[in-house]
């Protein structure tokens, strides 16, 4: 339990450990900030998020132990149970399934409408919530990875079909919650590892070929909500708002309804306005920010979920655009650190299992980065490490586990190099 | 094979990461990104709220008496949760709800002793406080305090029933043309769907709006000492209390109300697009313009003013301290003390009783400078009350919104003779000595008779004495110039007329003054131009634009009726620039550094001759249209060392008494008048002695000849 830091690679795991500690530690006085504000608030504003900050320090804590206990054993033993792991979390998703369809379970009521979260109340004390769907990326990596580790299972087409059941199987039941970053998450790690993995890339792209043409059917069986927040990253553009005003067509494609800029503004894109406005105005001070606990957005509730999905536009605000370099930086690091143990690991498993958590932290960074600064549609998607959320950080420590699980073990199917 | 597709991985996700960063870039660092922009913006917006108020200008007279300022006055306001137990329905409609509470009977005498107590003892004692203030009897003050629950009351029903019945047709109607439902057709309307009354009454005591919660001004306080009083009177009154208010104050109260004009709240659309474009002057809630037609209103630009602003950003940051730039003084060339005495002189003159209150326009220039004195317009009312009296004005048959000197246009009757005469010599169609017989006999089918002929059908002007040039115009003689505009052809006659200043707009552009201080003056003043052809045009053109005149009816524009129309300026403009020698210049209302030189029109001075001997025969002399009435007052004007020259007129269809003429000192001082009596029956006796009391006004004011008053002194 004590010797996770023991074997190969110690330099690499130990930057790798040191960011990850480091982007929490940013997390958590990003929280810290936005509950305690430098200067008063008005009443209602902040009071609400003043505890989340000691939340995140104790999942922090228990992220902290997660971490060891993945490196408590090798991961090859993780992969040999990965398909039950991922079957048991399946059979969560399903429960939640049940609650929303069939009957509202005592384990799984909704917030916000959305059938995400499971939690227990033990002796009248409610435990904090998990979310099966943030457990569901990392058992679904290990569970692909398991399955691509033998070469037979992707080098032909027929082969994908193994693969793709397994992706779709979780989006399938995760989608309904309603969770579209999750799903839009695990397609995007399903290319990258057949790709990493060596599938044949004409097979690749004639599935996404084939999704494009399907899109369209997804496009039209989707919510107006839904539509509406992916077509905002068209509809920033005032030129684009006119047209889609002006012909109901338009509109009507963009977001299932008539259109109207007001309401845009006012629902639909109110997000993403008060996120850019939050970066935006983090340009002061010569690209600076605010500086911590101070900014107008840091003071006033002008933007929704500032603690969790759009934590970036917080930390913008208050640390410029040069702290925003140094934040993802340190995502750079993360990432090169899972390259590196994926290339100087013999293993098929270990090396997918590498490629397919860094797959994953740079598909949510980029995601989540890109949708608080307009390049990407608004998905419920938490910034790995950072947001407020324990299953997110607890999965996250995991899969940081992971890597320096695979990164400090040495193959056995594979003689030391001279 | 691992190697080589994770670095494609890799170079691919670094391309994405470029992208994201260089997006932050760009919102973060270029501060002319559009998201930038938005935010100033909305930093901005946030500090418009310490924005200070607008100092609106003054508007002077000549003299540099103020016309027109702004003065906190002091009002006691009643809240309306006290003036409504005033209302009757407001004391059903608290019983009504009592009653459906659960122990009706206890709420119930709750309420009754509620209502008791606040109309039988606090509002009994307001109401008597405030009578004895305004020295009126109670039920006025009552009957003040239940128009004020009236207008909130039917604000009430409106509510009540557009909550009921947002989908009716009446409010669709209203909406589709814009226009906000009146509350007729809304109480029609509610009434209709909702027979039961009590049901009504429930729904609108139900209602919360937020002039339920506010105060109306009641009680006007004009001096300190009421001030004071009222603050001791009301000192312990609840639901009591005065407040101060800037307000637009006319001193001279109705003089020259149609030239200064009136301000009122801002709200129209066409108001507020005028400063939409500038930060600090834009209308805010509250803000007032002023209304058309006057001073107030064509001077908008000057008068209105900058807010002071103290802006500071979404942090509270002091950004900008911009001091409140005070609106302009507006200086007009009025002498308020001239024109008020001419409309208290002119209202109180005894008219013939058939008459009644008749519509008079005077109009004084100063020939020299071409600066108005006086621009009347009777009936007139109190500007200081005109937006409470507004809906009686307007519908006022006697019109007294109109300003009469420049928008209404009369048929100028014989004042238009002496330039049918400058137009005949000139243009050498007659010698001064020519005469045109006027014999006691009908004169041919088509064209008028003489007014002597009328009167007495044994006379002529011929048997009186040689009907020449001056003669003609002494007696005024309807053949002797309807035979001579005949003469002039149809567009020399009609630029004569146009370069005289009829036809076009006659007061001069007010564009000068804004020049002067940088401001626009997009605004005019609403006059008309008259006409000069035989087809209505309705606006002014240029000369070239104009429809013909139709040779035949030049008979008539020789005795100046037909259809030809001007206003009293414009007459009182061709009598200046007869004085003047034939030289033209626009009336002016403002003051101008640079006063224009003016067109001469180059009339030779040997016809000016003839005409003003002929002007000053009709003043002057036994058998002059205007001798009767000036005849007692020649010697006293001739100890003043003033001359008059003068041309009456009168006009059948409409009926009409004008004179215009114009007086000249030995100084070389000289002014130009003309008066209008909508209605009057003769222009030598209802118009002339007017008139001639007007240049009298203008001696004792001293823009003319030497006082007498001085000479009694001495």
């Amino acid at each position: 339990m004590y010797n996770f830091l023991q074997g190969r690679m110690v330099a690499v795991r130990l930057c790798l450990l040191g960011a990850a500690l480091i982007l929490i530690g940013i997390g958590i006085a990003t929280i810290y900030s936005v509950g305690h504000p430098a200067e008063e608030s008005p009443a209602g504003q902040t009071e609400r998020l003043a505890v989340f900050w000691k939340k995140q320090v104790v999942f922090a804590v228990l992220g902290g132990f997660v971490f060891v206990i993945v490196n408590s054993i090798n991961y090859r033993w993780w992969g040999t149970v990965s398909y039950w792991l991922l079957a048991g979390v399946l059979a969560l998703l399903a429960l939640l399934l049940v609650s929303k369809f069939v009957v509202t379970l005592p384990f799984a009521k909704p917030i916000n409408d959305s059938y995400r979260w499971i939690s227990f109340t033990v002796a009248g004390r409610t435990l904090p919530s998990l979310q099966p769907s943030e457990f569901c990326k990392v058992a679904y990596i290990m569970a692909l990875a398991w399955y691509l580790r033998y070469r037979s299972n992707y080098r032909n087409f027929k082969a994908l079909i193994g693969p793709f059941a397994l992706a779709l199987l979780p989006m399938v039941l995760i989608l309904p919650e309603p969770d579209l970053g999750t799903v839009m998450l695990m397609m995007p790690i399903l290319f990258i590892m057949l790709f990493v993995a060596g599938a044949k890339v004409r097979h690749l792209l004639l599935i996404i070929l084939m999704a494009i043409l399907v899109s369209p059917l997804l496009w039209y069986k989707m919510e107006i909500y839904q539509r509406a927040r992916i077509s905002s990253v068209l509809l920033q553009n005032a030129w684009i708002r006119e047209k889609a005003e002006q012909h109901p067509a338009v509109g009507n494609i963009l977001v299932g309804t008539e259109f109207s800029a007001r309401q845009w503004k006012n629902d639909w894109g109110l997000h993403l306005i008060r996120s850019k406005y939050a970066i935006a105005s983090g340009g002061t001070n010569s690209g600076t920010g605010y500086g911590f606990r101070r900014g107008p957005f840091t003071k006033y509730g002008f933007l929704p979920e500032r603690h969790n999905d759009f934590i970036f536009a917080v930390i913008a605000h208050q640390w410029g655009f040069w702290g925003c370099l140094g934040l993802l930086s340190l995502y750079v690091i993360i990432v090169s650190c899972g390259l590196e143990i994926a290339v100087n690991n013999t293993d098929p498993f270990g090396k997918l299992l590498a490629v397919g958590i860094v797959a994953m932290f740079v598909v949510e960074v980029l995601i989540n980065v890109g949708m608080t600064v307009g390049l990407m549609p608004i998905t419920g998607l938490t910034l790995p490490l950072v947001s407020y959320g324990g299953s997110s950080l607890l999965v996250s420590m995991a899969s940081v586990g992971l890597l320096n699980n695979i990164g400090r073990s040495r193959p056995f199917s594979v003689a030391p190099k001279a | 094979m691992y190697e080589k597709r994770i670095r494609i991985f890799v170079v691919f996700s670094l391309l994405l990461l470029a992208v994201c960063v260089l997006r932050l870039a760009q919102m973060q660092l270029l501060s002319a990104s559009s998201v930038q922009n938005e935010i100033a913006e909305l930093k901005r917006r946030r500090g418009q709220s310490a924005q200070f108020k607008t100092i609106r200008g003054r508007i002077l007279d000549r003299n540099g008496r103020v016309l027109a300022t702004d003065q906190a006055r002091f009002w006691v306001h009643i809240d309306y949760e006290l003036s409504c137990f005033l209302d009757e329905r407001v004391r059903r409609g608290m019983l009504l709800r009592a009653s459906e509470r659960a122990d009706p009977e206890v709420v119930k005498a709750e309420v009754n002793e509620k209502i008791r107590e606040k109309v039988d003892e606090d509002l009994r004692q307001i109401i008597d406080k405030c009578a004895q203030f305004r020295a009126v009897e109670p039920d006025v003050i009552s009957r003040e305090i239940q128009s004020i629950n009236e207008e909130v009351w039917n604000k009430r029903i409106i509510q009540a029933w557009r909550k009921q019945f947002p989908n009716s047709k009446v409010r669709e109607y209203y909406e589709s043309i814009k226009r906000s439902v009146p509350i007729s057709k809304a109480r029609a309307d509610f009434e209709q769907k909702l027979p039961d009354p009590n049901e009504r009454l429930m729904l609108v005591s139900k209602v919360d709006i937020i002039e339920m919660h506010q105060s109306s001004p009641l009680l006007e306080l004009k001096t300190d000492d009421d001030i004071f009083a009222a603050q001791l009177e009301f000192m312990d009154t609840n639901g009591i209390h005065i407040s101060s208010k800037e307000q637009r104050f006319y001193p001279y109260g109705s003089v020259a109300a149609q030239t200064i004009g009136w301000v009122g709240p801002a709200m129209r659309k066409s108001d507020k697009e005028f400063f939409a474009e500038e930060k600090l002057a834009t209308y805010l809630d509250g803000d007032v313009c002023g209304r058309r037609p006057g001073v107030e209103y064509v001077c908008e630009a000057i008068l209105r003013g900058r807010r002071g602003e103290e802006a500071t950003d979404i942090d509270g940051q002091l950004t900008s301290d911009i001091d409140t730039q005070p609106g302009k003084d507006v200086k007009l060339t009025l002498d308020i003390e001239l024109q008020g005495d001419m409309e208290d002189y002119l209202f109180r003159y005894p008219h013939d009783p058939n008459l009644g209150e008749p519509g008079i326009s005077a109009v004084v220039i100063d020939v020299v400078s071409s600066e108005i004195l006086a621009l009347v317009s009777l009936p007139v009312y109190d500007l200081n009350r005109v937006r409470y009296d507004y809906g009686a004005l307007i519908s006022d048959p006697n019109r007294p919104l109109i300003n009469r000197a420049i928008k209404e246009q009369y048929p100028p009757g014989s004042v238009v003779k002496p330039l049918i005469l400058i137009a005949g010599l000139e243009d050498g169609l007659i010698t001064p000595e020519e005469a045109i017989d006027c014999l006691p006999e009908p004169a041919p089918v088509g064209w008028p008779n003489c007014m002597i002929f009328r009167a007495n059908s044994a006379a002529g002007h011929t048997l009186r004495w040689n009907n020449d040039a001056r003669n003609a115009v002494k007696g005024s003689c309807n053949i002797y110039f309807s035979r001579l505009a005949d003469r002039v052809e149809p567009l020399a006659l009609q630029q004569w007329l146009f370069e005289f200043g009829y036809g076009q707009h006659a007061l001069a552009p007010p564009y000068s003054i804004a020049e002067v201080d940088g401001a626009e003056l997009r605004r005019n003043f609403r006059q008309s131009p008259g006409e000069i052809s035989s087809s209505i045009v309705g606006r002014a053109l240029r000369f070239e634009e104009m429809p013909p005149l139709n040779p035949g009816e030049r008979k008539y524009f020789g005795i100046g009726q037909g259809s030809l129309r001007v206003t009293p300026l414009q007459v009182a403009n061709t009598m200046a620039t007869i004085a003047r020698g034939g030289v033209f210049k626009l009336p002016r209302l403002f003051g101008d550094p640079q006063s224009s030189a003016g067109v001469d029109l180059g009339i030779s001075p040997e016809t000016l001759a003839i005409v003003h001997d002929g002007m000053s025969a009709v003043v002057s002399e036994p058998g002059g249209t205007a001798f009767k009435p000036f005849e007692p007052f020649l010697t006293l004007f001739a100890a003043a060392g003033v001359k008059v020259y003068g041309k009456t007129g009168s006009t059948e269809r409409p009926f009409h008494a004008s004179f215009a003429g114009f007086a000249a000192d030995s100084d070389g001082r000289k002014i130009a008048v003309a008066v209008v009596v909508e209605g009057g029956q003769s222009g030598s006796r209802d118009a002339a002695p007017l008139a001639r009391d007007i240049i009298q006004l203008c001696i004792n004011s001293e823009y003319i000849g030497e006082s007498y008053f001085d000479d009694q002194a001495f």
